[in-house]
């Protein structure tokens, strides 16, 4: 979508939510003014921007491992039958274990620490990317690949023109939705066992009855979420399809 | 044409190839497939629709290893150029990328050389999504001949364009090709195509497929007209009836296979 009706979209939300809490007019749901008011003292007075930044470090460093991790598995098991009839079962187990189960294992078993945080929002996400990085390899033309043979391609040269050009969609589209989930992932691990963050400070405020400071919370971390969407994945995601847009 | 006793470019020797198929039921696709490639020759490969004529083709390329005998010498010894029925350039590239990634050593008068020949010096820097099917057929044989190739195989790499298209490159391609004294195997329904192109023609039987006939054209290209055409037409229908095949349709100016058996 692109950013002015995207813009558009949102300010409609805004405006339906400031409608609802007018007509409310209660604690429970503040208007969004006050929000933005919140988040705006929150960065210059509060603890806002630290916790930003170290809710952000975990999502990247998460997102980072999970990827990496993620592709090589999906490349292994969309590659060797026999591997991914022996591993499918794995993944299948973990995509379908509760995120909560897995980062109370992880703390309990690695410790209350950075490692474990990140350790278990990155297991979360793995199976997903595993599993899209098969079905790319799986979706390869093998037409391209005997022409690539029959021309002598060099392992690195199919690697770069026949093979990633093939994954990419695919390993846009597991950045783009892991990138939604770790988020979401890491306020649960940080509400879990973080002393900051956001996840740690939703659920201090949450202690405390703070709608105000909750949404605020959440709408500032959106926001950073949002800007990487459009500053990063979407540009990259239109770089890697600019040959299908030229082709219709 | 080869001098005598010049050793040839290929021997194919394939004794065997099967395909397992579901409940393990063996399927015998070639038996005892042989013949060899002279330097500079054009072999054609006629046979029946399904007969294994692609698999024998992936087997001399070098792209399906799992059969009983042997190529020699290795295939990858020897420059390879292949036009395929599709033209697998690589969406992702522009023209100039897909020669270049196949001839990265080719010089840029060369390429300019080539892509001029084939009408593709305007279309150099888009890419194939961008190209009608006879630009990208033109663009695939441009890649096939940058590479300076020892064998030219084109599998059915004139079907579906336009005839006075197809001619055109057709005699492009077989005039590089025979310049450079490049080895052609080819596979074609166009029996045309073949009477006037090849040096023998190799017809092959249903699967498993093996050579039933060699139908030697000894010929010179320049001698090769309508009289001589409508002769070896009819000779060669003669070869065909002897092996027990029914006749291929008997003229096919198209270039698309119209007939279900061949």
């Amino acid at each position: 979508m692109r950013l002015p009706r995207f813009a558009a979209s949102l300010a409609v939300l805004v405006i339906l939510w400031g409608i609802a809490a007018a007509a409310v007019h209660s604690s429970t749901l503040p208007s969004p003014a006050s929000v933005f008011l919140f988040i705006v003292q929150d960065c210059l007075h509060g603890d806002m921007l630290v916790n930003l930044g170290m809710t952000l470090w975990r999502v990247v460093a998460s997102f980072v491992l999970a990827m990496a991790v993620g592709s090589a598995i999906g490349l292994v098991l969309g590659r060797g039958r026999f591997l991914d009839e022996a591993f499918s079962p794995w993944m299948l187990t973990l995509l379908n274990t509760p995120a909560l189960v897995i980062t109370a294992l992880c703390y309990i078993w690695l410790g209350l620490n950075e490692f474990a945080a990140i350790f278990a929002v990155a297991l979360n996400k793995i199976p997903n990317v595993a599993v899209l990085l098969r079905e790319g390899v799986r979706s390869f033309d093998p037409a391209l690949d005997d022409m690539s043979k029959v021309y002598r391609f060099s392992a690195w040269k199919r690697l770069r023109h026949i093979f990633i050009p093939q994954l990419m969609p695919f390993l846009i589209g597991a950045a783009r939705s892991g990138l939604a989930l770790v988020w979401k992932i890491v306020l649960v691990v940080e509400l879990l066992g973080r002393p900051n963050g956001v996840g740690y400070a939703i659920a201090y405020y949450f202690q405390l009855f703070d709608v105000r400071a909750v949404l605020g919370y959440s709408v500032a971390f959106s926001l950073v979420m949002l800007a990487i969407e459009f500053v990063v994945l979407q540009p990259l995601d239109q770089y890697a399809r600019r040959w299908r847009t030229a082709a219709s | 044409m080869r001098d005598a006793g010049e050793p040839p470019l290929l021997e194919i020797n394939i004794a065997s190839k099967r395909y397992r198929g579901a409940g393990r039921v063996d399927l015998d696709v070639i038996k005892d497939l042989r013949f060899s490639l002279a330097q500079g020759s054009v072999t054609c490969l006629l046979g029946p629709s399904g007969c294994g004529k692609t698999t024998a083709l992936r087997i001399i390329l070098g792209l399906d290893r799992k059969f009983e005998g042997a190529v020699t010498p290795p295939v990858d010894s020897l420059k390879l150029g292949v036009v395929f029925q599709d033209p697998r350039l690589l969406p992702w590239r522009t023209v100039e990328e897909n020669i270049r990634l196949a001839a990265p050593s080719m010089s840029p008068s060369g390429l300019e050389d080539i892509l001029q020949s084939l009408g593709l010096s305007d279309w150099r820097a888009h890419r194939p999504g961008e190209l009608s099917v006879g630009m990208a057929r033109r663009a695939a044989v441009a890649r096939a001949l940058s590479v300076e190739p020892d064998l030219l195989v084109l599998d059915e790499a004139f079907v579906s364009l336009d005839e006075r298209g197809a001619s055109v490159l057709r005699q492009y391609v077989f005039g590089v090709a025979r310049a450079r004294g490049t080895a052609i195997l080819m596979v074609t329904h166009n029996i045309d195509e073949a009477l006037r192109h090849s040096d023998r023609i190799l017809v092959l039987a249903p699967r498993p497929t093996h050579v039933l006939e060699s139908f030697e054209l000894a010929a010179p290209l320049v001698a090769r007209d309508a009289t001589w055409m409508e002769t070896q037409r009819r000779r060669f229908e003669q070869v065909v009836g002897a092996t027990g095949l029914p006749q291929p349709p008997r003229a096919i100016a198209s270039n698309h296979a119209t007939d279900p058996f061949w």
